[in-house]
């Protein structure tokens, strides 16, 4: 019996040890990727990049997309920051899905929005819309007030009522910078309609001073877990999506801010209601149709910082986040299970599929299992206790090494946080993420997946406080 | 032992990264700490220089000893506030002037950065020989541009940008022969910056751009308004594809006058909606007699986009009104009613 505890011990010890070898493998390869990119615009002069697009007569114009259920608090503010967006030509629609807050009349109060007529094309299915308004200050802000059914059935409603070929959508509490959009639309401009689709990197908003829908200082929040945030999205950001999107193999563009043409984006059947995570979804839709056809399409992620969004700042709420995140991505690849390791999607079904099962899905039931082997180790006695410490010596590895390297690299190339303080603490703190942060994360994401497995659909939605008192 | 040598072995790889990155990191912020300072030195001749620099630019004052470029700061510095001339000086006198004082002083750098192998200063260097429209480096360009060496599509384009900013003759043939992958925008940028002269040579070579120099072409003659042209792109209509026939079109559109009406009939009743409704779009811009009786069956399109700028280009024909109230009194198409009384309301809300 002892004998077989023993065995069982050691075979999920060297399991755990293995995949985290893989996984620290293809990290080390996806850094040595955004490595070769950022060094290569190192020190490049970007406004002088960007110019170029925007003296052009032909750049495309954008419909930009804002759904908004109860956002009163920070809908204004959010607004505000669109409408001072540097780009030749774009509108500007809040949907507002059946707020039962005051979200619809603050919106029309500020900006003195009219009710007008609209013949709507429905290409898209969603709940009845009830009214357009258009506001007689800024005559390109429109407002659409429909009965409630859900962010995805928000956006579908807000294309459906877009007239431009391009749409972006962006979360009600988000805060953009004024070249944003033209960064975001930079590589679908220049490569002539045959990127389809692009995102750009999501910052953390908690603890930078805004004003009037800008961003006038980036700062660092106190809170402890909203500073390990900031650290895992330069990760994911500065070192996983920069090198996927080189080889066209992105599966997530953040639904925070990134734009799609609408027509591929209506052939992929817009936004769908069934899944908390829907622009994983739409993206993993698009890629399907682009592989199908057999076209050259691409989707493309730019590493500059384009959105600050509102993180969570209590245990409670970024658990349901994070939970909530983990169920989305494992309904969409399961929604799509057939596109992988199928040859016919080209990389994405061979090499990205393949890897959010097995490295973004897996990771963290495997990460709890090796937590869990460390504590059980403790009470077991010596025989163990080595294999706890090379466990606990791969996690430091997998979790603070590379999460050190991002911020390094965010203060080689990006250069974010000017007081030296804040960039310390960042790195102080990512040394520390695999002693606290990490396990507290892993243990979400089984919860995501857990909740997934008992049919669990909610979308269990933060409390926001409005951006401008963050 | 395995499992001993594995500890170790990481333990070694923990800390000496994480040494090497620590020391990394102080590295990057002792080297903030001097960008720091060199900023502060160049506020400081910025604040300095900044109206000795406008005078000698703008009032043709001699030029001081402080502003020749001897030191890579100094470039920095220089480069900054030119900056903020180019996109606000547009008397002719004083832009020769920026020219001739970045000819004088910034040359010799930039010619060293584009010999460097580093891409990003190549092409710093680039932009603002494009942005001072310098001419004293052409020659090294135009030599660039033939070696065999291969440069990124992104510096061919500035290298195009440049010489096409000057006229240069060899452009065409770099645009023509090279297929550095310039795309579409890049194309219509550089043949923005050309002069009419040079453009009428591309226009002879027509026949030989590739498809999407030709899209260029016409895009850039719709956008710059050359109704001198419009006979040419007619020819073109009749031979083109179907993606060159939709960009002609949008180019006549923009130019608002058409030359023979009879060629553009066949295209009322394509089978692509995109042609439809762009022909929908000039039966609302030029001049033709009787242009409801091509408008109104356009109405009843089976395409929404079609129907849609059908009703817009009733609203601006002669009696157009008159049709869309006929289309909803007669109570047939829903569809046509629909976009008929969303276009009519507009157009009175407008109007109070």
């Amino acid at each position: 019996m002892d004998n077989l505890f023993s065995s069982i011990m050691w075979f999920f010890g060297w399991t755990i040890t293995i995949y985290m070898l893989i996984v620290i493998g293809f990290y080390t390869f996806l850094l040595g990727l955004s490595l070769f990119q950022i060094r290569k615009e190192h020190r490049l002069d970007k406004q002088e990049s960007h110019d170029d697009y925007l003296q052009d007569d032909f750049v495309k114009p954008v419909s930009i997309l804002v759904p908004a259920f109860n956002e009163e608090a920070g809908v204004i503010e959010s607004v505000r920051s669109l409408v001072s967006l540097k780009y030749p030509e774009t509108e500007i629609i809040v949907v507002n899905d059946g707020s039962t807050d005051q979200t619809l009349s603050v919106i029309i109060e500020e900006f003195h929005m009219e009710k007008i007529d609209k013949v709507i094309r429905k290409q898209l299915e969603c709940e009845e819309i009830r009214g357009v308004y258009q506001s007689a200050i800024l005559p390109h802000l429109l407002l659409v007030d429909k009965v409630n059914g859900g962010k995805a059935d928000a956006l579908n409603a807000g294309i459906n009522v877009s007239k431009y070929p391009y749409f972006c959508s962006i979360d009600g509490d988000s805060i953009l910078e004024n070249d944003s959009l033209l960064k975001v639309m930079k590589p679908i401009i220049h490569s002539d309609g045959e990127v389809i689709a692009s995102g750009g990197s999501i910052r953390i908003a908690n603890g930078c001073e805004i004003e009037l829908g800008s961003v006038l200082k980036v700062g660092l929040s106190r809170n402890p877990l909203v500073v390990m945030q900031v650290i895992e999205y330069l990760r994911a950001f500065l070192m996983g999506r920069v090198g996927l999107s080189r080889h066209n193999m992105l599966l997530i563009i953040s639904g925070a801010f990134s734009v799609f043409s609408k027509k591929w984006a209506i052939e992929a059947g817009g936004y769908s209601k069934h899944t908390v995570g829907e622009d994983m979804e739409l993206v993993v839709r698009i890629h399907g149709l682009i592989r199908k056809r057999k076209l050259k399409k691409r989707i493309e992620f730019v590493a500059d910082p384009v959105c600050w969004t509102e993180a969570p700042d209590t245990l409670k709420t970024l658990q349901r986040q994070r939970s909530r995140w983990h169920r989305g991505l494992l309904e969409s690849l399961w929604t799509h299970k057939n596109m992988t390791l199928n040859p016919r999607y080209g990389l994405v079904g061979t090499v990205a599929f393949p890897y959010f099962w097995f490295v973004e899905l897996i990771g963290p039931i495997v990460e709890l299992g090796g937590y869990l082997f460390v504590l059980l180790s403790f009470f077991l006695g010596e025989m163990y206790v080595e294999m706890a410490i090379l466990l606990l010596l791969l996690m430091v590895v997998y979790g603070s090494l590379f999460s050190m390297m991002s911020v390094l690299l965010e203060v080689w190339s990006m250069n974010q946080y000017p007081r030296v303080r804040d960039v310390m603490k960042l790195y102080f703190y990512s040394m520390l993420e695999s002693f606290w942060y990490r396990p507290l994360t892993v243990i979400w994401r089984c919860e995501g997946i857990l909740q997934w497995l008992v049919k669990y659909r909610g979308w269990d939605k933060n409390e926001r406080k409005g951006i401008s008192k963050l | 032992m395995i499992m001993s040598d594995m500890i170790q072995l990481l333990i070694l790889i923990i800390i000496g990264l994480g040494s090497a990155l620590s020391i990394i990191l102080i590295y990057l912020l002792v080297n903030r700490l001097i960008e720091k300072r060199k900023l502060k030195r160049l506020d400081n001749y910025y604040k300095e220089y900044s109206m000795q620099l406008y005078r000698y630019l703008v009032q043709n004052e001699a030029l001081p000893n402080g502003l020749r470029a001897t030191s890579p700061l100094k470039v920095k510095a220089i480069e900054y506030m030119l900056s903020t001339y180019i996109n606000h000086i547009h008397d002719q006198g004083a832009w020769l002037r920026i020219s001739q004082y970045a000819d004088d002083q910034l040359a010799p750098y930039y010619q060293k950065a584009l010999k460097s192998r580093k891409w990003s200063r190549r092409m710093n260097a680039l932009y603002r020989m494009v942005d001072y429209r310098m001419e004293s480096l052409i020659g090294i360009v135009d030599q660039m541009i033939q070696t065999r060496k291969r440069y990124s599509q992104e510096e061919y384009f500035q290298m195009y940008k440049l010489l096409a900013s000057v006229n240069h003759p060899n452009v065409i043939k770099y645009l023509i022969e090279q297929h550095a992958g310039l795309s579409e925008n890049e194309y219509r940028t550089i043949l923005t910056e050309i002069d009419s002269e040079l453009f009428k040579e591309i226009l002879c070579e027509y026949e030989r751009l590739p498809p999407i120099m030709k899209s260029a072409v016409i895009d850039v003659i719709g956008m710059k308004n050359r109704v001198e042209y419009i006979e040419l792109l007619e020819k073109w209509l009749g031979e083109g594809e179907q993606e060159i026939r939709i960009r002609i079109m949008k180019a006549v559109c923009k130019i608002g006058y058409v030359h023979h009406f009879e060629h553009y009939i066949p295209f009322i009743e394509s089978t692509h909606w995109e042609e439809r409704m762009l022909m929908a779009r000039l039966l609302g811009v030029i001049y033709v007699p009787e242009v409801n009786i091509y408008l109104r069956p356009l109405m009843n399109d089976s395409s929404w986009w079609v129907r849609q700028q059908a009703a817009r280009s009733l609203i601006q024909t002669r009696g157009g009104k008159e049709v869309l109230e006929e289309i909803i009194s007669s109570g047939e198409d829903r569809y046509a009613i629909d976009i008929a009384g969303e276009s009519l309301r507009s157009v009175r809300k407008k109007h109070g």
